[in-house]
């Protein structure tokens, strides 16, 4: 399987980041034979819409999966359109480590930490939250293995 | 006992806000002595809102005095004086905040008139945070010597936390690389960097992170108000990417948290949900975690 893995640098030894729409580096890792392609994104200081462009991008890549932090509403809606799996709670750690747990299926069916962002009605200044986004079935996808 | 030393290069990032809002989460559980060493502009004191014990004078720098009953006027000392320190016609008159104390004028005196003092550059106050310690040094207006004023500062931090038997000295570093900060660093076993994701700090950063390798340093960094610019972000994560750096935390930007300093508190416990103050918490988590800290970027970290 291919999966994106959200990162601050190019190879495997890199560190992860914690953001999908703003990591630097996008890692499309085939899980079976660790061939990694080292995507680098474009749109992570794009003013808005760095989670779809992130999304699009991994997709071009032909990634099935994705494994980062925490993934924001409107990247979320493009992924599940996308048919592109989630898996969050990726910690800092170098981005081998992370495939390992990764592969130990200590991601799966992990569910979004609730954070202050989703969980706090927190956007009078920052039009940042969509709000509660919890319990919308993450993990589950419309189509799977296209 | 462990010394933990926050510094940021930039000033204005959130070094004491910073400092602050880890020592109120860390001092739960442990007994800490904060120490400021910013001693041109102290002020960690008014964010923890310390209550003062005593205060002590200090006298670590040096001046030149002429005793005149005994001057000649030779001018001898003026021409060795590379200060431009002495002046006057036909007595030499020091002007004090030239000299810095050298004693070539004292050498070349032919009488020996001249006397190399020390003066009072600064004072250091001890004062109380609940059950924990602060010690605080602000250097004289126009007075020299900073760096040793902060060896002053260190030296009393660590007698308070011998007394208190505290767990951790946390510094409120100076901003910038100079005199202050080198002896902040002196004798420190971690150090944090907060920067945010300006080009401002981002090149300030570098410098830091230059003085602190010189030291040897384990040396993690904080990102404050982390989502003002994607860019800036951006440029920060490939810039510790490249120097091995670790991330300790991304604190995002909340305009309530300047508000609720104007207040005189402390929004990680007035606001324990925001954003910001998850994030300190978590960081604060992390250094409670007993043991040594491997980073992910292979560093050793040196916490509690």
């Amino acid at each position: 399987m291919k999966l994106c893995i959200t990162a601050t640098g190019p190879d495997l030894d890199s560190v992860t980041d914690l953001s999908f729409g703003r990591a630097p580096w996008l890692l499309i890792v085939d899980t079976d034979s660790l061939n990694v392609e080292a995507v680098e994104n474009s749109s992570a200081a794009a003013r808005q819409g760095a989670g779809i462009a992130a999304t699009q991008l991994i997709v071009d890549h032909g990634a099935e999966a994705l494994l980062t932090g925490r993934v924001g509403p409107k990247a979320r809606a493009a992924l599940d359109a996308a048919g592109v799996r989630i898996y969050e709670g990726l910690a800092r750690e170098p981005v081998r480590e992370a495939l390992q747990r990764f592969k130990e299926e200590r991601f799966s069916g992990v569910r979004a930490e609730k954070t202050a962002s989703t969980a706090v009605g927190d956007s009078r200044c920052r039009g940042r939250g969509m709000g509660r986004r919890q319990g919308m079935g993450q993990g589950q996808c419309m189509r799977r293995g296209g | 006992m462990r010394e933990i030393v926050i510094l940021s290069g930039k000033g204005g990032v959130g070094k004491s806000s910073l400092t602050a809002a880890l020592g109120s989460l860390l001092g739960r559980r442990h007994t800490l002595v904060f120490a400021d060493t910013d001693v041109d502009a102290p002020n960690l004191h008014l964010v923890l809102g310390a209550v003062p014990v005593e205060s002590h004078q200090v006298s670590v720098s040096e001046k030149a005095f002429v005793e005149p009953d005994r001057c000649i006027g030779c001018g001898l000392c003026m021409g060795v004086c590379r200060f431009g320190a002495i002046v006057g016609e036909s007595r030499p008159v020091i002007a004090r905040y030239s000299c810095e104390g050298c004693g070539a004028c004292a050498i070349v005196c032919p009488e020996e008139a001249i006397d190399i003092r020390q003066v009072v550059n600064g004072r250091v106050d001890i004062m109380r945070v609940g059950d924990h310690r602060m010690v605080s040094g602000s250097l004289g207006i126009g007075e020299s010597s900073s760096g040793r004023l902060v060896d002053v500062v260190k030296r009393m931090a660590r007698e308070q936390a011998g007394e208190i038997n505290a767990d951790l000295i946390l510094t409120d570093g100076p901003p910038g690389i100079g005199c202050p900060v080198i002896a902040t660093l002196k004798g420190a076993e971690q150090v944090i960097v907060v920067t945010e994701p300006t080009p401002s700090a981002l090149s300030d950063l570098g410098r830091v992170v230059e003085v602190t390798r010189g030291f040897h340093l384990p040396l993690g960094v904080v990102l404050n108000r982390a989502d003002i610019s994607a860019e800036g972000r951006v440029q920060l994560i490939h810039f510790l990417h490249e120097q091995r750096l670790e991330l300790l935390a991304e604190i995002p930007y909340d305009p309530e948290l300047p508000r609720a300093l104007a207040r005189g508190e402390l929004a990680v416990i007035t606001r324990p949900d925001a954003d910001s103050s998850r994030a300190i918490r978590q960081l604060a988590r992390r250094m409670e975690t007993p043991g040594p800290d491997r980073g992910h970027t292979g560093q050793v970290l040196q916490f509690l």
